[in-house]
């Protein structure tokens, strides 16, 4: 690592750039980018020194965590299992304080970079203790987790059935859609994780047709058939946001971020539920905030942790897909990264200033079901590049469970089951016995 | 309807998504067509899809592919891989991991398990041995280029029997049987027990030709084996150092067909010198003549023996020589009687005393005094002077300056009279038990040639013994930090071959073709690492730029620079 601090930041505010493109078009992932570049334009080796790729990276992750805000905001809608619990940033976009809302979940970014760089020297220091000791429990963590999650789809049969028994299947209604959910996608996951039938040429992305099918068609596709218009949007002229609010979103929303940041499986989905259900009695804001700074410390923190030398404590796709290029050996890089993801995410930050004022003009006068069939046009065709028709397939099936959770009420966090029901089994140590069982093995 | 209310409840007017029945004010609302289809979609495909992508995985078969051909883009991939296992299967009790290592003809690559699957290969005795044809079956994982399998299908390991192993007298390894299984037969020669594996040297019985065979203690444990005894061995060939070496695949893979027999010295029958040939290499014998002449070697002394019928070198160690009753009496021209292993070095027979009391020596002769015990004379430092110039001189004193020079070290010692330089050089260094606690302030007692350079008088010493440390010294400094950790700046030439212990701060790691080379700092100095890639492949993780690290390995001196190399793995610790 010869390069000098100016040249690291240089190098990240370009990846910021990049993604604060990509970042506001809907479901499609920085991740899915990022492993374009590198397998198929071959790390832009010939364009950017390979040292230096992480930092292009960061950049991009920190400008995506931020940006994606808009279209997380704008340009989804809540599902039904959602209408009394809509989450309060689209409950203001509704009530035609979109910006508001975009901007504090970005300012809940700004909170994040500021949460990572206080407790860097605690992480550094304790967590690897912490992981040593957790991993040998970590299975039934994981499965309690899991049922944690199922559980608090329950009760939710609030619809005025005619009879009792009526009430009763509706209630029971929410609870079976989400066990057939994380069921159906728990076993997706482990015949994909344990029996891939994609060319092992593909195998870096081996995960990429399940997610995209889970999580990124079943939104764009709710956006075409959902017919849905946005209210008119405000432009206020500031935000009033008080200190407490920002210091128990910040602690809220850290600590369910960086649970997820540094302990396998656990993703930014869950570890914004766990900051929700601690500041769910709050005001609405602190919500927001907290849902920013979780995200924000999970994305980035995650790949962050990546560049503490010998501490292994980076994970996630991005960190999984830079470990065959790159293992960081000095401290000086890692004090790099966590410079330039400070600048970046202010950058981004006022990036989302600008953003969020022209996407609320451009929903006034382009069809927000274009953009959506545009995005799905997209997302096939990455698929499709990176995995071929039979990914296309893994995709559509995925899609199919994806849509249930949509279609009939329950939460989409289920979906998680893809990789919560795989992983747990394998830590358990039952992973071997249960693809024996279904004639895997 | 009007597109303005598709989701919206036509009763209340709110927000309700895709519910049939509004929750607000419990209107029943049309569902729209589009939704419909989702849902049935959805549900029906959620099945549908899931037991045909099962079929589709559970018919399609794990692609068999060359090691060399795993990239990074294969990361995460199963595959199976075909090859023969070039290192045998260790375990580690505290991770819970056996590993193995297995070659085909495009590379080798590092295979592991984990608990479960470990316990899974072991009650299958699925477990491969050395030289085993292997086909194992796992996820791949590629970390900075380099790649690896993981096992999380035990059931997908399958070993094919390794080829019944022909028998080779030890004279026919060569290339073409690397990595083959070979039988071979021999005499134990020695047994040593090294910081990483146990060394065997094995002699053949028909010539002079010698293998060793290396056994790692965390593979299994070798039946009791001493110098003499007679063992045949199954094991694969393999190179270390440009050195054909045997490994053996398991503790059944050495029988021991004929022990030493045990002789004791005082009952064992006098050997005549001419009759000791190659191959009684290993067995103990004694032998009785006149001493021809004695040679000093390093730690210790080769006593040339005759007795009429030949010659033969009597090998004996310092350790050992202490231990010898009238030892003054070792010089040429007195009888002796030694009882030792024969052993073969260099081309030579020689025998190998092991204690002091298996040498008797008479005569009338006795060692003389060197020269320089008989010329020295006890003087103050303050006293020499020109006209002292070639003449022997004891001082003592104590060490207030050293410098490093070619070829030794320079140290001014002084005493209540004056200083002195006094010229240490390297081939008497190495003879200084401990080198290092020649340090400033150390007090010293030393011998030699008075000497003039650049019109400055000197102090010459060029033996080893000639210099003792007479107290522990008032050092301004200490010499070493506890647990034997040396300082970098007292790592000098003089300590080439010679294992150190060095603590510092990683500053630099560089890739160079076969390993790494690591550039390690502490207030004293710095010092190059060479971590080859046996060793980097065990310690990659911990080793990294400004991680505090304690380094145990042999200080070599290449292009005139200081490196210090460990073995092993377990020689690299990290500092807390």
């Amino acid at each position: 690592m010869h390069y000098n601090f100016f040249t690291v930041i240089g190098i990240s505010l370009l990846g910021t750039v990049i993604s604060s493109f990509l970042a506001i078009i809907p479901a499609l992932h920085v991740y899915n980018v990022i492993a374009i570049i590198l397998f198929t334009f071959g790390g832009l080796s010939t364009l950017i020194p390979q040292d230096l790729l992480p930092y292009l990276f960061l950049g991009m992750i920190s400008g995506y965590v931020v940006l994606n805000t808009i279209t997380s905001i704008f340009l989804s809608a809540p599902d039904e299992s959602m209408i009394f619990v809509v989450l309060p940033g689209q409950k203001m976009l509704l009530a035609g304080r979109g910006y508001e809302a975009a901007i504090i979940t970005g300012f809940g970014s700004i909170v994040a970079g500021v949460f990572l760089f206080l407790i860097t020297p605690i992480v550094v220091k304790f967590l690897p203790v912490i992981r040593k000791l957790l991993m040998p429990h970590l299975f039934w963590i994981l499965g309690a987790v899991s049922v944690y999650m199922l559980q608090s789809e329950w009760p939710k049969g609030l619809e005025r059935g005619k009879t009792g028994w009526a009430r009763f299947f509706e209630a029971w209604r929410h609870l079976s859609v989400g066990l057939l959910t994380f069921f159906a996608s728990g076993l997706l996951g482990f015949i994909v994780m344990t029996k891939n039938p994609l060319p092992p040429t593909r195998a870096f992305q081996g995960m990429l047709p399940m997610f995209v099918g889970l999580f990124a068609i079943p939104w764009v596709l709710t956006n075409i058939v959902s017919q849905k218009s946005i209210p008119p949007q405000y432009n206020p002229r500031s935000v009033d946001l008080g200190f407490s609010s920002v210091v128990t979103a910040m602690i809220a929303g850290g600590l369910g971020g960086l649970l997820a940041a540094t302990f396998p499986i656990l993703t930014a989905g869950l570890g914004g539920l766990l900051a929700g259900q601690a500041v769910a009695s709050k005001d609405e804001r602190v919500f927001v905030i907290s849902q920013g700074v979780s995200k924000t410390v999970y994305y980035v923190g995650s790949f962050l942790f990546f560049f503490i030398p010998g501490a292994h404590l980076g994970k996630g796709g991005l960190v999984a897909m830079m470990r065959p290029f790159y293992i960081p050996v000095s401290p000086r890089g890692f004090y790099f990264a966590l410079g330039a993801l400070l600048v970046c995410l202010c950058v981004a930050f006022f990036l989302l200033l600008f953003y969020t004022r022209i996407v609320i003009k451009l929903l006034a006068r382009i069809s927000y079901r274009t953009i959506s069939a545009f995005t799905l046009v997209l997302l096939l065709a990455i698929v499709y590049l990176m995995t071929g028709v039979y990914g296309l397939f893994i995709a559509a099936v995925a899609t199919a469970i994806g849509l249930l959770p949509v279609m009939y009420g329950s939460r989409r966090v289920n979906c998680m089951g893809a990789l919560l029901f795989p992983v747990t089994l394998n830590m358990a140590g039952y992973g071997g016995a249960f693809a024996r069982l279904i004639g895997l093995g | 309807m009007d597109e303005q209310q598709e989701g919206y409840c036509e009763s209340c007017g709110r927000y309700i998504g895709a519910y049939k029945i509004c929750p607000y004010c419990g209107a029943k609302v049309k569902e729209r067509l589009s939704v419909k289809a989702l849902k049935i979609f959805s549900l029906a495909f959620t099945f549908i899809g899931v037991i045909a992508v099962y079929f589709v995985a559970r018919s399609a078969d794990i692609k068999k592919i060359a090691i060399s051909d795993i990239k990074e883009e294969m990361n995460y991939a199963v595959v199976c891989v075909e090859g023969v296992v070039s290192r045998a299967p260790t375990f580690s009790k505290d991770a819970q991991t056996l590993t193995f290592y297995i070659e085909d003809t495009t590379g080798s690559m590092r295979v592991s398990a984990y608990r479960k699957d470990v316990e899974a290969l072991k009650s299958a005795n699925k477990i491969p041995r050395m030289g085993d044809r292997v086909t194992v079956c796992g996820t791949v994982r590629v970390v900075e280029g380099t790649p690896s399998l993981i096992v999380n299908m035990p059931e997908r390991v399958s070993i094919v029997q390794a080829p019944q192993a022909g028998f080779y007298d030890i004279e026919a390894i060569s290339d073409s049987l690397l990595n083959k299984i070979v039988k071979v037969s021999g005499k134990v020669l020695s047994v040593k027990q090294t910081t990483g594996p146990l060394s065997v040297l094995i002699g053949s019985l028909k010539s002079s030709s010698k293998i060793s065979m290396a056994i790692f203690k965390n593979q299994f444990t070798p039946p009791e084996l001493n110098p003499g005894d007679t063992i045949e061995v199954v094991g694969v060939v393999t190179k270390y150092k440009e050195q054909f070496q045997i490994q053996p695949r398991d503790s059944n893979s050495i029988v021991v067909i004929g022990k030493a027999e045990v002789v004791e010295p005082a009952s064992a029958p006098i050997t005549q010198i001419g009759s000791i040939n190659k191959s009684m290499v290993g067995a103990k014998v004694k032998i009785s003549g006149k001493i021809e002449s004695v040679k000093k070697i390093k730690n210790g002394m080769l006593i040339n023996v005759s007795d009429g019928t030949g010659v033969i070198a009597v090998l004996v160690w310092d350790k050992t020589l202490a231990g010898v009753p009238g030892k003054e009496l070792i010089v040429g021209g007195n009888s002796i009687t030694a009882f030792g292993a024969v052993e073969f070095y260099k081309n030579k027979l020689e025998l190998k005393v092991e204690s002091g009391e298996d040498i008797q020596v008479s005569g009338e002769k006795k060692a003389t005094t060197t020269p320089a015990e008989k010329k020295a004379e006890a003087v103050s430092i303050g006293s020499i002077d020109k006209s002292r110039i070639d003449k022997i001189v004891s001082v003592s004193g104590k060490i207030v300056k050293v410098k490093d020079i070619k070829n030794g070290k320079l140290f001014e010692v002084a005493d209540e009279t004056g200083s002195i330089p006094v010229v240490i050089w390297s081939k008497a260094l190495k003879y200084v038990k401990s080198p290092e606690l020649l340090a400033e302030g150390a007090i010293v007692s030393l011998k030699g040639k008075v000497s003039e350079y650049k019109g400055k008088l000197e102090i010459i010493v060029n033996r080893g013994e000639d210099i003792k440390l007479t107290g522990p010294g008032k050092s301004t400094k200490p010499s070493g930090t506890a647990g034997g950790v040396k300082r970098i700046s007292e790592i000098n030439s003089s300590m080439e071959n010679q294992r150190v212990t060095v603590s510092g701060v990683v500053q630099s790691v560089k890739s160079i073709s076969k390993g790494r080379v690591v550039e390690l700092k502490d207030d004293t100095g710095t010092i190059t690492v060479i971590l080859w890639d046996n060793v980097w492949s065990e310690v990659s993780e911990k080793v990294t730029e400004g991680a505090t690290l304690t380094i145990t390995g042999k200080v070599k001196i290449y292009k005139d620079k200081l490196e210090v190399i460990p073995s092993k793995g377990a020689d690299i610790k990290v500092t807390e």
